[in-house]
């Protein structure tokens, strides 16, 4: 079809379509008065769309965030405390060491084996064992972080758990008194002797105490001094501290001056 | 005395958003827009649709009406603009078909004055929609294949290929309706 044609065609089809008007549904100027009547109440798309936007804005940070957390997150660190104990060569009098697996090994445990059951088992009530209980939080614990109060029980005329510990492995030949004490679930055995009874202390305390440690005696191998250049300690809240010695530092310098 | 009242008239009532001067607008055109919308369309509840979406746009959008050309011409070019949103939404969902068997045909001339117009719709609508917007926009609107490239995102040359293309396949159609008895003029 050339041109002239197709524009012929064109003509031929306007002129048909010219005073084409054909009949228009009575419901549609309704819809349109109900659409008109709702268009300023209806959102625009565009406000819909920045809604939206600032939806995936705030799931994207709050992945982030999650995600930050997990691999940042505080990790439990345990440290380990060793306890040296001094096995004395020679109990005092009135008070015998129990035969703890701790004690077990040295010379005097051996001549203890020996020793008559009855005997044993008076030094054992004497002994300076006690057993702690470590209550639980509805005693009253002020602070969180502090240790649970500890209370002493009275053991008095009632043999204690130390005892039925010591006396379990001969058990077949101990007399038919010997009961178990009534004690609650948790008994640490704790040496009263030594002072610095372990209690059930905060891991931020035990994590502080054994890094001024470890500091001090890295001090002191480097200063052999009585009194130290440098000291690490610990405040009540845990935090490390350091001790700077500037007395000592002076007397250095006019010991210097002098040998000069 | 019979006054008669003409589009232009009923703008400033349109304008100040008076609904009986929209409705006598509405009512005014409604059957012409409504045959330009089915021409564009697949079928007349589609036309319907988009007589409804253009006379909302022009209630609503009356302030961009500057006063060049007349008020009518304005409102059908929206109906047009209208029926082009349409298309494209159709493009987006994937409902482009194309037509083939008729572009190598022999061409012939005829009159369609034994036709009514609904055969004539009938026929066009049945064209793919693609086809059936060029032909519309260029035949019987008077678009540049310029203008319809930018309107319906296509290639001049793919705009000049489809209007060839609507062309035979309309006028085939047309003659299989009149029993291959063309007046050739």
């Amino acid at each position: 079809m050339n041109r002239l044609e197709g524009n012929r065609f064109d003509r031929q089809l306007q002129e048909k379509f010219e005073n084409f008007t054909p009949e228009v549904s009575g419901r549609l100027w309704d819809n349109i008065i109900r659409e008109l009547e709702g268009h300023a109440e209806t959102v625009p798309l565009k406000r819909h769309r920045h809604k939206g936007w600032w939806m995936s804005a705030a799931a994207a940070a709050l992945l982030v965030s999650a995600i930050t957390y997990w691999y940042n997150r505080p990790v439990e660190v345990t440290y380990l405390h060793g306890r040296a104990v001094e096995i004395p060569e020679e109990p005092p009098v009135g008070a015998v060491q129990p035969e703890t697996p701790e004690y077990s090994q040295g010379p005097a445990e051996e001549q203890q084996a020996d020793a008559p059951v009855a005997r044993r088992l008076r030094r054992a009530q004497a002994s300076q064992l006690v057993a702690y209980t470590v209550e639980g939080p509805e005693v009253g614990a002020t602070d969180e972080t502090m240790p649970a109060p500890v209370e002493r029980i009275d053991t008095a005329g009632e043999p204690r758990l130390a005892d039925a510990i010591v006396l379990r492995p001969e058990a077949d030949v101990l007399p038919a008194t010997v009961t178990l004490a009534h004690v609650p679930e948790i008994q640490p055995l704790v040496d009263r002797d030594e002072g610095d009874v372990l209690l059930a202390s905060t891991e931020r305390e035990k994590r502080s105490l054994g890094l001024s440690t470890i500091l001090n005696y890295v001090v002191s191998t480097v200063d052999q001094r009585e009194e130290k250049l440098v000291t690490f300690s610990n405040d009540g809240e845990g935090s490390l501290k350091l001790d700077f010695n500037f007395g000592l530092a002076k007397n250095r310098k006019k010991i210097d001056r002098k040998s000069n | 005395m019979e006054r008669t009242v003409t589009v232009d008239q009923l703008y400033k009532g349109c304008k100040a958003g008076n609904r009986q001067t929209q409705e006598a607008l509405y009512r005014m055109l409604a059957g012409k827009m409504l045959g330009v919308c089915m021409r564009y369309a697949s079928d007349t509840s589609e036309a319907e649709d988009m007589l409804q979406a253009g006379f909302i746009k022009v209630f609503t959008n009356i302030n961009s009406y500057k006063g060049s050309g007349s008020f009518e011409g304005w409102i059908r070019r929206i109906m047009v603009n209208t029926a082009i949103e349409t298309y494209r939404r159709k493009v987006r969902m994937g409902q482009q078909l194309d037509i083939n068997g008729f572009y190598e045909e022999a061409q012939q001339t005829f009159s369609m004055d034994a036709l009514e117009c609904e055969d004539l719709l009938r026929i066009i609508q049945e064209l793919p929609a693609g086809y059936r917007m060029v032909f519309n926009m260029y035949a019987l609107e008077g678009y540049s294949h310029r203008e319809i490239a930018d309107a319906l995102g296509i290639s001049e040359g793919a705009s000049k290929s489809q209007l060839s293309r609507a062309r035979t396949w309309l006028q085939t159609k047309i003659k299989q309706l009149e029993g291959g008895t063309y007046e050739s003029t």
